[in-house]
């Protein structure tokens, strides 16, 4: 069945065009991976997905219901959404920040049942955070706080996940770890749709990739397709050594080249 | 509960901290009825409370003491759910009704339903412009500084509403044909509960209620805004709605208690900065805690400034200003040391 499907989405963002005529369409139990140089309209194209920017032109389906159909209440049990950053204004307890998750499971004036509970400890248990559960999130690292954040997007128990860099900051067995925690979300049912700088991870743990620059979808498809010698040095500028390990491809940006157009690609956050 | 209970998933229950914050209130408005000029004793109180003593005892207590106190409950509870749902809203620990100019502007807006003549007309002329000036206010700062605004932002735009409706307050008194022009200026900048009675009491009643259960009812989104406004959205909160009703309440239950006893400040700053550290950091449990706190805290000071020596009462907002400002510079230095 189609999770998620992006039809022909444009999206304006301070007067540029963020995005022109992007489509995908995200099944189940798949992780989707979107790659591109930066500004090319990822985290746009995420958050258009999530509901959190209105496209111009074109329409997001959420399980064939367009998302401005959705009930808010209804749609946020199903969908988590994970900004990059993680940014939280005071400094709960790791629990209760996790807690937050289960705010769209919660009927009014009503406390967490056991059920929430034991949803709690399972995405602390899957982001690797239950021995933080008691700190404060102003006394965690970057990379526990990057955890405790997607234990929040966990704990949602959403069908489709929408994930920002969920592993920029983290050590390498955090990244392999919650990269790992993704693909099985996948393989539980659910949906996972990821934008990744790390093109081995890209390769490794997603189905499907997403190709993006400068708003406009240059590839789509297995990750070797996507990620070929040639979408290298055009959309990202870079020559990588690769091989492959376990079936898998890994690619290491090597050096960088001139694009066709003899530019480096736009750098912007 | 309430909406402040939230996720409550921890060792203590949410309801434990508000129910031990009411437990001590309770008691203290008993010492409440107790001070006064008067020295009445607790069994002249009771009588005086059940009409069977003294004639005069019932006079003081009925239309002095009991009104005063009722008033201090009232305002405190609106202050420092004020400060409470402000902090929440704009994520900043320095949001108060009274430092970011809210209380300032609504004393403005009584002010001139009040030397408008509007208050003779119409009861609830003078409650009405309290509000409209602190819904006024609420608006000016969310538009010059921006919701997840800095503190410096928000302090720099708290500080030029504040001053432009001091100076706006002080004009209108200026200009009215009004002998006690200063003694009025003082009362509505330093706020005062003395000398009120149950009208007051009555028409701050019906404009607060509304007011705390709006701002009761947004302990759920505030807690969901610890994780910023995208995610707080994608979480099913209506963003759009969420400051308006925070404006509404808090402007309802500011603008009455302002137009009852002027510009009291600094509770709803002392009192969520207190509570916070035992509701675990979480703003949507403070919004309860708060109210009650805040009560508590007027209550304790207006027995304090009844008791106190003095040769005329102290103004109760000459009180809370002494406890706040030291206490804002506290704040203030632990929050340039965090950031450092």
């Amino acid at each position: 069945m189609i999770r998620l499907q992006a039809e022909a989405i444009s999206v304006a963002y301070n007067g540029r065009q963020a995005l022109a005529a992007v489509g995908a369409t995200v099944e189940d139990g798949e992780v989707v991976g979107l790659v591109g140089p930066n500004g090319a309209g990822k985290t746009t194209l995420l958050k258009t997905c999530a509901g959190l920017l209105e496209p111009e032109r074109g329409a997001v389906l959420f399980e064939d219901k367009p998302l401005a159909e959705w009930r808010p209440a209804a749609l946020a049990r199903r969908l988590a959404y994970l900004p990059q950053g993680a940014s939280y204004a005071w400094p709960l307890r790791v629990r209760r920040l996790i807690a937050l998750g289960r705010l769209p499971h919660l009927p009014p004036w009503r406390r967490p049942s056991p059920n929430d509970e034991a949803a709690i400890d399972r995405a602390m248990r899957l982001a690797d955070v239950a021995h933080l559960a008691g700190r404060t999130a102003d006394a965690l690292s970057g990379g526990e706080r990057a955890r405790v954040m997607l234990a929040r997007a966990l704990a949602v128990e959403p069908r489709l996940l929408l994930a920002d860099e969920p592993v920029s900051g983290l050590d390498p067995r955090h990244q392999l770890q919650v990269m790992e925690v993704l693909k099985g979300l996948a393989e539980g049912g659910a949906s996972v749709v990821v934008t990744l700088h790390d093109l081995s991870l890209a390769a490794r743990f997603c189905d499907r990739l997403v190709l993006l620059r400068d708003g406009k979808m240059m590839a789509e498809g297995a990750p070797a397709e996507v990620l070929s010698t040639v979408n290298l040095e055009t959309v990202f500028g870079v020559r990588a050594v690769s091989g492959r390990q376990d079936g898998s491809l890994y690619l290491l940006p090597w050096q960088v080249v001139n694009g066709p157009e003899g530019t480096a690609p736009a750098d912007k956050m | 509960m309430t909406g402040g209970d939230a996720v409550a998933s921890g060792p203590a229950p949410s309801w434990l901290l508000p129910l031990g914050l009411f437990s001590a209130l309770v008691p203290l408005c008993g010492l409440s009825l107790l001070a006064g000029q008067v020295s009445l004793d607790p069994g002249q109180v009771l009588a005086g409370l059940a009409g069977t003593g003294d004639e005069a005892y019932g006079l003081i207590v009925w239309h002095l003491r009991v009104p005063r106190t009722l008033l201090a409950v009232l305002v405190g509870t609106s202050l420092g759910l004020a400060g409470a749902v402000l902090q929440g809203l704009l994520r900043n620990p320095l949001a108060e009704p009274g430092l970011i100019g809210i209380s300032t502007t609504a004393a403005l807006g009584a002010v001139l339903v009040f030397y408008g003549g509007f208050a003779a007309v119409f009861i609830l002329a003078l409650p009405l412009g309290g509000m409209a000036g602190a819904a006024v206010s609420v608006v000016l700062l969310m538009g010059l500084s921006g919701r997840g605004a800095s503190t410096f932002t928000l302090i720099l735009a708290g500080v030029a509403v504040n001053s432009l409706a001091g100076a706006l307050t002080a004009l209108a008194l200026n200009l009215s044909d009004n002998p006690y022009a200063a003694t009025e200026i003082i009362f509505w900048m330093l706020g005062s509960l003395a000398d009120r009675g149950f009208d007051h009491v009555w028409i701050a009643t019906v404009f607060m209620l509304p007011g705390w259960l709006l701002m009761l009812g947004t302990g759920r989104a505030m807690d969901a805004l610890t994780l910023g406004e995208e995610t707080a959205a994608s979480l099913g909160f209506n963003l759009a709605s969420l400051p308006w009703r925070s404006v509404l309440g808090t402007a309802l239950a500011v603008g009455a208690a302002v137009s009852v006893s002027g510009a009291i400040g600094f509770i709803g700053l002392m009192v969520p900065h207190l509570l916070r550290p035992l509701v675990g950091h979480q703003p949507g449990r403070l919004l309860l805690a708060s109210a009650i706190g805040g009560a508590l805290l007027l209550v304790v000071t207006d027995i304090a400034v009844r008791l106190l020596p003095t040769e005329v009462e102290l103004k109760i907002g000459v009180m809370t200003a002494l406890l706040g400002a030291p206490f804002f510079f506290f704040l203030l230095w632990k929050m340039r040391r965090t950031q450092q």
